[in-house]
């Protein structure tokens, strides 16, 4: 825990060893009560160690309720040669609920071919769907319209609000039902916009809500 | 006045006719994100792997999404048809998550929904499609028409795979011409490639089992090419 406060706080996410092994299973479970805002921060990337394609899986389930709000900057997770991670991201929120969530898949470390992610996203709100996606890549793979030979995917998706593009720093999405994706596609991290459209979209979220506000202002 | 169909063709005649480019729907404006894919730079070498990449990925999507709509508009009251394809409409716009593509989408739609209510007119599924309080997607208003034509869900699947993967062959000789006997064989090639994923995806039922796989290379170029108007396909 960084801060708490009467509905809001925020809370820094440690690895408790040498994230991800062939055969781990690691799973989140984060609920944002009614009203309420999380920030969550991490504190360190994670690797997906060469398993010699032993399985492994990450994830996270996010429950947000009624007005409720999570904000996670999340780091990298870098899938290394061997590597055999099938990654799902579940979010259901109720009715005003919002959720702001950088996520970033590096393929391989430099110069490495990577193994293999299988990355699933379902979002529902209200028990409507919001965003559903299956990505499949990986292992030397180059489907140019998937992601072509891009090493990296950077992204920051927002749900329960349609978010400004800010001119163009990356190709933003917007969903049918109130939400954005932005997503960057690249050779190299370092060549991504997404942080700074990160601390924008943060900005423009924390505008429309008061413990948000405060935080920001420290 | 078209002839109302009441005696029922054979399925095999309805796909030949669904895959027909002359079938007047307004399938010519479009490149199955082909023309996107090479504005941005992607070199004519690649259309194969391009062609192969969407059967594997959208073209399963949008598949799944028609069979879902076809399950939901066989039976029943128009009542139950129109909530079933919303929800499977709302399903396929959640697996879309570019505006552009789900806009050139239910443009598409439109032209198959006036044929639909044309040739089928008083079938449940087309009426609730006729309906809808907005235009729906292009593979929901498909499987509405399979369910109105008595057209099975594993060559509904076929027709779809087939479609995509001979708008991108089309439009490549309108592109960047070469031999036009080589993308038909690559048509062929692809729909031979994931034919055994055909019957799971005719057995699907629910909105949620919709396939989701995501192409985000493609949902970028569409985006960029909504928004140029030096272009000879619409998506």
């Amino acid at each position: 825990m960084i801060e708490q406060g009467p509905d809001s706080a925020r809370v820094a996410l440690v690895a408790g060893g040498a994230l991800l092994l062939g055969g781990d299973h690691v799973r989140i479970d984060v609920t944002v009560g009614a009203g309420c805002t999380l920030e969550l921060e991490d504190i360190g990337g994670t690797v997906a160690y060469d398993a010699d394609g032993e399985r492994s899986t990450w994830t996270v389930n996010i429950v947000v309720e009624t007005g409720g709000t999570l904000l996670w900057h999340a780091l990298p997770m870098v899938i290394a040669h061997g590597a055999n991670v099938d990654r799902l991201t579940r979010i259901t929120l109720d009715a005003g609920g919002r959720v702001c969530l950088r996520e970033s898949v590096v393929l391989g470390r430099t110069g490495e071919i990577a193994g293999r992610v299988s990355q699933r996203t379902d979002i529902t709100m209200s028990g409507t769907p919001v965003f559903v996606e299956e990505l499949v890549v990986g292992e030397g793979r180059d489907v140019p319209g998937l992601i072509g030979a891009n090493r990296v995917l950077d992204s920051v998706l927002a749900v329960g609000e349609r978010m400004p593009h800010h001119g163009s720093l990356v190709r933003v999405l917007d969903f049918e039902f109130p939400g954005s994706l932005a997503r960057f596609l690249g050779a190299a991290a370092h060549q991504s916009p997404i942080d700074e459209v990160w601390t924008r979209w943060r900005q423009d979220l924390s505008r429309s809500n008061g413990a948000l506000a405060h935080h920001g202002a420290e | 006045m078209p002839t109302i169909v009441t005696r029922i063709p054979a399925s095999a005649t309805l796909v030949m006719m669904l895959a027909d480019a002359r079938l007047p729907v307004g399938g010519h404006v479009h490149s199955a994100g082909l023309e996107p894919a090479l504005a941005a730079g992607m070199p004519a070498n690649r259309v194969f792997d391009y062609l192969l990449g969407r059967a594997h990925s959208v073209s399963l999507v949008e598949a799944g999404t028609a069979v879902v709509a076809r399950h939901v508009a066989l039976p029943a009251t128009a009542d139950s048809v129109a909530a079933g394809l919303a929800a499977v409409e709302s399903a396929w716009a959640a697996r879309t998550p570019s505006r552009a593509l789900r806009e050139v989408s239910r443009s598409l739609g439109r032209g198959y929904l006036r044929l639909g209510t044309r040739l089928w007119p008083g079938h449940p599924g087309i009426d609730a499609c006729s309906a809808a309080p907005s235009p729906l997607s292009r593979p929901v208003v498909l499987g509405a028409i399979a369910a109105a034509a008595n057209l099975d869900a594993e060559s509904l699947v076929r027709l779809v795979i087939y479609d995509d993967a001979q708008t991108v062959a089309a439009a490549l000789l309108k592109l960047a011409p070469i031999d036009p006997a080589i993308p038909a064989g690559w048509v062929l090639r692809a729909c031979g490639e994931v034919d055994h994923l055909v019957a799971a995806i005719a057995a699907l039922t629910s909105p949620d089992a919709i396939p989701a796989s995501g192409a985000p290379q493609t949902e970028e170029w569409a985006e960029s090419h909504s928004l140029t108007t030096q272009r000879l396909f619409r998506a």
